[in-house]
């Protein structure tokens, strides 16, 4: 008997959806029971951050109306797109697309036009910010003034960013420590020095900024 | 370094800056994009992963109990059968009875020693549980022990009995309202 190719995935055996359902569900119930206090804390977070409750009190309650919804969504993936559950950023994505859905329904939002043209513009997007350009600026600066010690500049620059990120600027900047490194040294997590050494940046930018323009 | 590696580090880099910008600011647009990003850069995903840690000790974010209990409330509205709700409660046998009267210290030291002997029994306990019965049973068992034992015995039985009937009712209370919402699934899907 001849059996055309194209005929043959159909003639393996499928699981019913009951069974494809129940799959979803054990894989799910195992995500939860491993990562449950951890997406529910980072929900927590983003509420905070993005200003989903008014009132303090109401945190943890739209944190758990969060994930509740979060879990209804992922309810709908199929086995193959649970896959994807080893990866916390897939599931905190899909949170945060809870998130927008909840604030949509309180403002309208600007949305950004997609991903790729995020990625391309990142760059344009905050030019100002990369490293380069702030080193440059702290070099231009030290070459249009050479009658200036550039030591007492850089010290002017630094007393102005404030002692709070002096020392990761030096760190970052002169050490050039990142991440772990960076971690190790100021003796904190790494999330913690990478998150202080944003804010040094965006610090030191605005005071070469408003230097600038003095 | 590869300058092609030098480039999507400094490119990782902006996007981490970008990241703590849109959180420290509030702006969910930047912070969904850079976390979509993360889903495809395993790298980009564990650094992002480090700064909500970082961001969760500073809030004041912290995961005690009062949390765990919150996320089995979620798993249990979501998933009622991840909690074993087809196992049906088993009938109450003398060893369960025997082990909670010694668990509750009331089996006096005289009849400790027969009584040990019945804490693996899967003997049933009868249906009606009344004085009548229970001297049947301690024929059957062959166990000679005191009043006050058969009186405690008589006490724990019914309350073992009663707590698993509990439960047997709550079951069945989940069961209906399980094959309901399965019912109404079936019926839209028709639909």
């Amino acid at each position: 008997m001849n059996t055309h190719l194209d005929e043959l995935p159909s003639k393996l055996p499928e699981r019913g959806s009951s069974q494809k359902r129940q799959i979803v569900e054990e894989m799910l119930v195992s995500f939860i029971h491993e990562n449950g206090t951890k997406i529910l804390g980072t929900a927590k977070l983003y509420v905070k951050k993005f200003n989903l409750a008014k009132d303090s009190n109401y945190v943890d309650t739209i944190a758990q109306d969060i994930i509740q919804e979060t879990v209804i969504i992922l309810l709908k993936k199929t086995e193959e797109e649970l896959v994807k559950l080893n990866h916390i950023a897939w599931v905190n994505n899909v949170i945060l697309n809870v998130i927008r859905n909840y604030q949509r329904k309180n403002k309208r939002l600007t949305i950004v036009s997609n991903i790729s043209d995020f990625q391309k513009n990142i760059a344009f997007q905050d030019r100002e910010l990369s490293e380069e350009q702030i080193l440059d600026i702290l070099i231009k600066k030290i070459e249009q003034q050479p009658t200036i010690d550039n030591k007492l500049f850089l010290d002017k620059i630094l007393s102005l960013v404030g002692k709070e990120f002096e020392e990761i600027i030096k760190l970052h900047f002169y050490e050039e420590l990142d991440g772990k490194e960076l971690a190790a040294h100021l003796g904190v997590n790494e999330g913690t020095a990478r998150v202080k050494l944003c804010r040094a940046k965006k610090a030191l930018l605005t005071v070469l900024e408003n230097h600038n323009k003095s | 370094m590869p300058e092609k590696q030098i480039s999507q580090e400094n490119l990782r880099e902006d996007i981490i800056y970008l990241y703590v910008k849109a959180m420290d600011e509030g702006d969910l647009e930047t912070a969904s994009m850079v976390v979509e990003l993360a889903a495809t850069d395993t790298e980009l995903a564990r650094v992002i992963d480090e700064i909500d840690t970082a961001y969760q000790e500073e809030e004041g974010i912290l995961v005690d109990s009062e949390e765990k209990r919150l996320v089995k409330d979620i798993l249990y509205k979501s998933f009622p059968s991840a909690f074993n709700d087809s196992e049906e409660p088993k009938p109450v046998t003398v060893g369960d009875v025997v082990v909670r009267l010694l668990s509750e210290n009331k089996v006096s030291a005289i009849d400790k020693q027969s009584v040990n002997n019945l804490i693996n029994s899967d003997l049933l306990l009868p249906i009606m549980i009344n004085s009548r019965t229970l001297k049947h049973l301690a024929n059957n068992l062959g166990l000679q022990a005191s009043e006050r034992f058969w009186n405690n015995f008589r006490d724990a039985a019914i309350a073992l009995v009663m707590c698993r009937s509990n439960s047997e009712a709550q079951l069945a209370a989940r069961q209906a309202k399980t094959y309901k919402k399965e019912k109404t699934r079936n019926s839209n899907d028709n639909k």
